[in-house]
């Protein structure tokens, strides 16, 4: 495991070992984890830092100069550039934006592995194992109950309305392979 | 009516297009086209575009049952339950709770762990959910669980995969889906319905369904009470992940790549910056889904 949660904390606040995170996307890094709080300096994609926890929606950042603050935690990727093995960091934030890896990774397009294709064409289907799944069902007052152990409490939200403006480009320079798929178009 | 006349030419046109992807892609499935040809008879454009029409009639919900079994019975013949009753009814527990903030929270929903490494999440119609054992794993709350749970609610109540046997040029299994009810469920028929939800779950949804059910998903958990980015940071390990793993190529080729989706996630940040402070559930997730932690870290 990559990342130590301790046990609980402080309401939504997680320890995460330190760790190397790359930044996604222009954002801010703020002295307080709240959008309002007041801006230290400006973040640019593809700058490293270090996550050093998580509270919410927020992950304390230590920068390469030694200056910490809060990043929404959207803007940033956790992990090391060069994880991926041969792809770097450019490969690697190209299949963040896209989903895929390379020419490689458009060729098997419907193969599965582990659930994977072959098994899938057997048309293997299990209903005995369709109806084992009703003696694991829980009740609503049971769901309720057992949220009331944490507690957990509902709230009334509503969804959110759709934005007006168009998404915000990927912050790679491939974005517009995005939008189209060679052979299955915009199924992504 | 213009409308219905598009929705047609839309069919046809499909078919056509669905027929010379398979065959560029050099793939194989038996019974693509189902019962139609599959025995090498001549199609019956007629009779088929008249099918095709009547599927784009509401299905209704013991239908929808109907096929979401068959559909469930699809992924369980690809990967058994993990067989451990304490761990799925939990899972159980907390997808009913989160399934009761949604707009369908009378269905009969049902949960199950999936025994396999791949990473990944699956709906079927009717209340039908599954995670794998290896996403599971690699969650670190409950409010991650909740996230992805929600995520897959909102395909069911958009009727998501539905609407996809309905884009996809299946016109057989558009008319199975028609034909599937309780009374009427000879195997022939299901068997036509579970080899198009093979081929669904294969190719994935809309890209647009999945931001959207990232984003209704978001709001379903932050319902429940979780901290609302349970399912943000499940994306960040999914991004965090080594992308040449064999576990995410599946979850990789019919979704949105994890940091896209993070990115649609950023646009409504602050939106939910006010419920950050929910809780976590870290304690009794881990307590919870030790066994198949440890599993993977013996691997």
């Amino acid at each position: 495991m990559k990342r130590l949660f301790l046990l609980p904390l402080l309401l939504g606040a997680v320890a995460v070992q330190a760790e190397p995170a790359a930044v996604l996307r222009d954002a801010a890094l703020h002295a307080e984890p709240y959008i309002d709080a007041d801006t230290i300096t400006a973040l640019k994609p593809g700058d490293q830092v270090e996550a050093l926890e998580r509270r919410g929606g927020w992950f304390r950042v230590r920068l390469a100069d030694g200056t910490e603050g809060w990043a929404r935690l959207t803007a940033l990727r956790l992990g090391k550039p060069g994880e991926s093995g041969n792809s770097g960091v450019g490969a690697t934030l190209n299949l963040l934006t896209t989903g895929r890896s390379g020419a490689s990774g458009v060729t098997a397009a419907t193969g599965i592995r582990g659930l994977d294709k072959a098994k899938a064409i057997q048309q293997a289907t299990d209903e005995q194992a369709v109806e084992a799944m009703e003696t694991h069902a829980a009740s609503a007052d049971e769901a309720r109950a057992y949220a009331e152990e944490v507690p957990l409490e509902s709230r009334e939200l509503d969804y959110l309305p759709e934005h007006e403006e168009a998404p915000e480009s990927p912050s790679d320079s491939d974005a517009s392979a995005t939008e189209s798929n060679p052979i299955f178009g915009g199924d992504w | 009516m213009g409308l219905r006349r598009a929705v047609a030419g839309t069919w046809f046109f499909a078919l056509a297009l669905s027929a010379n992807t398979v065959n560029a892609a050099g793939l194989s499935f038996g019974g693509l086209f189902g019962g139609a040809d599959g025995e090498g008879r001549t199609i019956d454009i007629g009779r088929i575009v008249s099918s095709a029409r009547e599927a784009f009639g509401e299905v209704n919900e013991e239908k929808e049952r109907a096929v979401g079994r068959e559909a469930a019975a699809v992924l369980l013949g690809a990967a058994p339950l993990v067989d451990d009753p304490a761990l799925q009814r939990y899972v159980n527990r907390v997808g009913r709770w989160v399934a009761l903030h949604t707009e369908r929270p009378d269905l009969p929903w049902r949960f199950g762990v999936l025994d396999s490494d791949n990473v990944n999440a699956f709906a079927a119609p009717g209340g039908y959910i599954f995670i794998t054992r290896g996403l599971l794993a690699r969650l670190h709350s409950e409010a991650e669980l909740a996230g992805v749970l929600a995520h897959e609610c909102v395909h069911v109540l958009e009727r998501d995969h539905l609407h996809a046997v309905q884009k996809t040029a299946r016109v057989d299994l558009a008319a199975a889906v028609i034909g599937s009810t309780v009374e009427n469920s000879e195997r022939q028929v299901l068997d036509r319905v579970a080899s198009g939800f093979q081929e669904i779950y294969a190719r994935g949804l809309d890209k647009e369904d999945e931001f959207q059910a990232d984003r209704k998903g978001i709001v379903i958990a932050t319902r429940a009470g979780y901290n609302p980015f349970g399912l943000a940071a499940t994306l960040q390990t999914l991004a965090s992940m080594n992308p040449e793993d064999s576990a995410l190529a599946l979850m990789f080729q019919t979704h949105p790549g994890p940091g896209q989706r993070l990115g649609r996630l950023d646009r409504d940040f602050t939106a939910f910056d006010p419920y950050a402070g929910q809780p976590e559930v870290d304690g009794r997730f881990l307590a919870a889904t030790a066994s198949i932690r440890q599993a993977a870290e013996r691997k």
